[in-house]
């Protein structure tokens, strides 16, 4: 298991259908909540489902994400 | 530097099947470089409308439109300006004599909210004849 823990890091949230991807900043993550990430969206099948996973868990207060500036998207195709 | 962005600019930057996407993305990461301070700004019918096209036209999302928002919204070197009463009604003042101009109602908004701030830098794909009002037009 990766260990992320009180460091910023990013991940990168793809949606395979549309190839629509983006990137979000982490921020005082613990290795549980990140670890459950990377299987959400390793695993899954859309973008929103990555989402709500992300909010869930940002509800329980086990970290705060910020989607990245603009300038920095990646293109919608 | 303080760059005004218009709609088409913003969505050729956002999607990889606007035909200027290439020449606006590149744009975009040469601007940067060449300018590290430099500010942007997105007028509140400006924004709105390209909401509506990403939405209505492109037919992306709620979420992943809400999403660009707010990275909008985040990003340090872009400023969303609210577009006042009397900055409005003296838009609708040249929309209505501006008869020989194809300009939409939200470009003439811009153009005098340009004006009225000293503003002179639009970015923009297809409306090159801002030059007209004066504007130094980009890219």
């Amino acid at each position: 298991m990766n260990s992320y823990t009180n460091e910023e890091t990013h991940i990168f949230v793809e949606e395979r259908d549309t190839g629509y991807s983006t990137h979000l900043e982490v921020h005082s993550v613990t290795s549980d909540p990140i670890q459950s990430i990377i299987e959400v969206v390793s695993d899954r099948s859309g973008l929103e489902l990555a989402f709500d996973n992300l909010e869930r868990l940002q509800r329980k207060g086990k970290f705060s994400f910020k989607t990245a500036p603009f300038w920095s998207r990646k293109p919608i195709e | 530097m303080i760059v005004v962005l218009d709609v088409k600019f913003i969505i050729a930057f956002l999607s990889k099947k606007d035909e200027n996407h290439p020449e606006i993305a590149d744009y975009v990461r040469e601007l940067k470089q060449e300018n590290p301070t430099i500010m942007f700004v997105v007028t509140n019918f400006i924004l709105s409308e390209t909401l509506t096209r990403l939405e209505h036209t492109l037919k992306i999302s709620k979420k992943i439109v809400i999403d660009i928002l707010e990275s909008i919204e985040s990003d340090p070197s872009i400023k969303v300006e609210t577009i006042d009463e009397p900055t409005f009604r003296r838009s609708l003042h040249f929309y209505r004599n501006y008869l020989d101009k194809h300009w939409s109602m939200v470009d003439f908004t811009t153009y005098t909210y340009m004006k009225e701030n000293n503003l002179d830098i639009i970015a923009t794909v297809g409306h090159k004849d801002a030059i007209q009002f004066g504007f130094r037009v980009i890219p």
